[in-house]
């Protein structure tokens, strides 16, 4: 499984990057391929390209904010995760969504 | 609807990001040359509104730091509608928000503008259908018109008179509650618990939003009792692995090391990776230190008659600024000494398990 994703909480401190980390730690665990991009204070960071993003399974949105640039992950899968959850069980929201992304094909 | 109510929090959430650097800018701006004035000896700057000299520079600067707190409706509204409906939304959203200041329609205000922007413009694309020759005027002129046109009626006409009165009654109300001894408490209380109750999450942010929409009607002093709840829950876990060692493992002693700088420069945030080892536990034993603190703050008097500042540092913006620091303390040393207790920092955050399942989650397509 190819994941990409964005992660942005309102101040850009703290969640931001705790979130990325805990879900890129999380699938490697697992053997998925996790790239996080932080949207936080610092802006873009880790930014992840049209072609990685079209090479993807899915599109994670670890956030319930406005994400810059969503043109690139046109016609992929998005899923929307609150933040919070994907710092507090990255390895259940990966697996989830997943399954949803599979169920849908 | 309760979709809609997540996705109306998302784009407050979003406006509330991008304002943040606005405000703490500005409050900076109006705050430095005050204190520098107070280091002189001067109390007020008004006086030197039409003097020349020193003071009267300071005077100039500080009211472009007020010229910044001015914009902060504007701004919020601006980019709640960009959350909502992009660029073409931004436009209307900034009128709604200037308007809201200039009728005195406020915080509430702004907020209204900000979704009316947004959501005609996302009504209008879903349910405007032009011929294909004339789908560029869609985004530049047509939804822009739109918009604007439903924020100039809606906010400029109907709504101005009953808003302004809504935002004037509450500002009279917490002005009176700001001044009296009891209800003060009640509010040091409140203010001081959501800081810490899910430090940097909505409770949070709406208790941070709501001394700042006070900040710009000259309402300081509840600002004073979140800038010290603020600095509470990660200078309470810096000290904390000092004093109970024992209690934490390494990874946390080491984070330890970072929340001294959080707590110095007032970033709540710093404490969630304490907390999230038992959170249930811990949220509430945060909470009781955020509202003990800024209790203690308050019956110790200390008073705001400046915009305060943020961080430990922020007791010279306050007179009876040491009242500040020992609230500050006492609220750290309750959590530093009963969080160690209760809950054992040793386990290996890397290895546990996760404590929501995938049936807890939930997720959502676009």
């Amino acid at each position: 499984m190819k994941v990409v994703g964005v992660s942005a909480c309102p101040a850009g401190l703290a969640h931001t990057p705790m979130a990325a980390k805990a879900l890129e730690k999380a699938g490697k665990k697992i053997g998925f391929d996790v790239k996080m991009e932080q949207q936080g204070s610092m802006g873009q960071i880790n930014k992840i390209t049209k072609e990685e993003a079209q090479a993807a399974d899915f599109v994670l949105i670890a956030s319930d904010q406005k994400i810059q640039e969503m043109d690139r992950f046109e016609g992929k899968p998005i899923i929307r995760v609150n933040i919070t959850t994907c710092i507090k069980a990255p390895e259940a929201v990966l697996k989830k969504c997943a399954k949803a992304v599979k169920e849908k094909k | 609807m309760k979709k809609f109510f997540s996705e109306a929090k998302g784009h407050l959430m979003t406006g509330i990001g991008y304002m943040l650097p606005l405000i703490i800018g500005a409050s900076l701006i109006v705050a430095i040359p005050l204190i520098i004035a107070l280091f002189c000896g001067v109390q007020s700057l008004d006086p030197y509104a039409e003097k020349t000299g020193f003071f009267h520079t300071l005077y100039l600067i500080n009211q472009v730091g007020w010229t910044g707190i001015g914009l902060v409706n504007t701004v919020l509204a601006g980019f709640v509608a960009y959350s909502i409906a992009d660029k073409p939304a931004i436009g209307a959203g900034f009128i709604g928000g200037a308007i809201a200041t200039s009728t005195k329609a406020g915080f509430l205000g702004a907020v209204i503008a900000a979704f009316l922007a947004g959501y005609t413009v996302k009504w209008c694309k879903e349910h405007i259908k032009l011929p294909d020759s004339m789908q560029q005027m869609m985004p530049l002129v047509i939804l822009p018109f739109f918009a604007t046109g439903v924020v100039a009626v809606v906010m400029g006409a109907i709504l101005a008179t009953p808003l302004s009165a809504i935002n004037t009654a509450l500002v009279d109300w917490l002005k009176a509650m700001s001044q009296s001894g009891t209800s003060q408490l009640v509010l040091a209380l409140v203010l001081g618990a959501m800081i810490a109750s899910d430090m940097g999450g909505p409770i949070n942010k709406s208790a941070w939003m709501a001394g700042n929409v006070l900040l710009t009607e000259h309402i300081y002093q509840p600002n004073v009792y979140i800038n010290c709840a603020i600095c509470i829950p990660p200078l309470a876990y810096a000290i904390s692995t000092l004093i109970r060692k024992d209690r934490f493992s390494n990874s946390f002693k080491d984070a330890g090391k970072g929340n001294w700088v959080m707590g110095f420069i007032g970033i709540t945030e710093g404490a969630i990776p304490f907390t999230l080892v038992k959170a249930s536990r811990l949220i509430p034993i945060n909470m009781i230190g955020g509202a003990l603190g800024a209790a203690v703050t308050c019956l110790l008097g200390a008073k705001a008659s400046i915009p305060p500042v943020g961080g430990i540092y922020g007791f010279i913006t306050i007179s009876n600024g040491w009242a500040y620091l020992v609230g500050m303390l006492v609220g750290a040393l309750f959590i530093a000494i009963v969080a160690p207790m209760v809950v054992d920092f040793n386990v290996d955050t890397e290895n546990e398990e996760e404590t929501l399942s995938e049936e807890d989650i939930d997720i959502s397509f676009e």
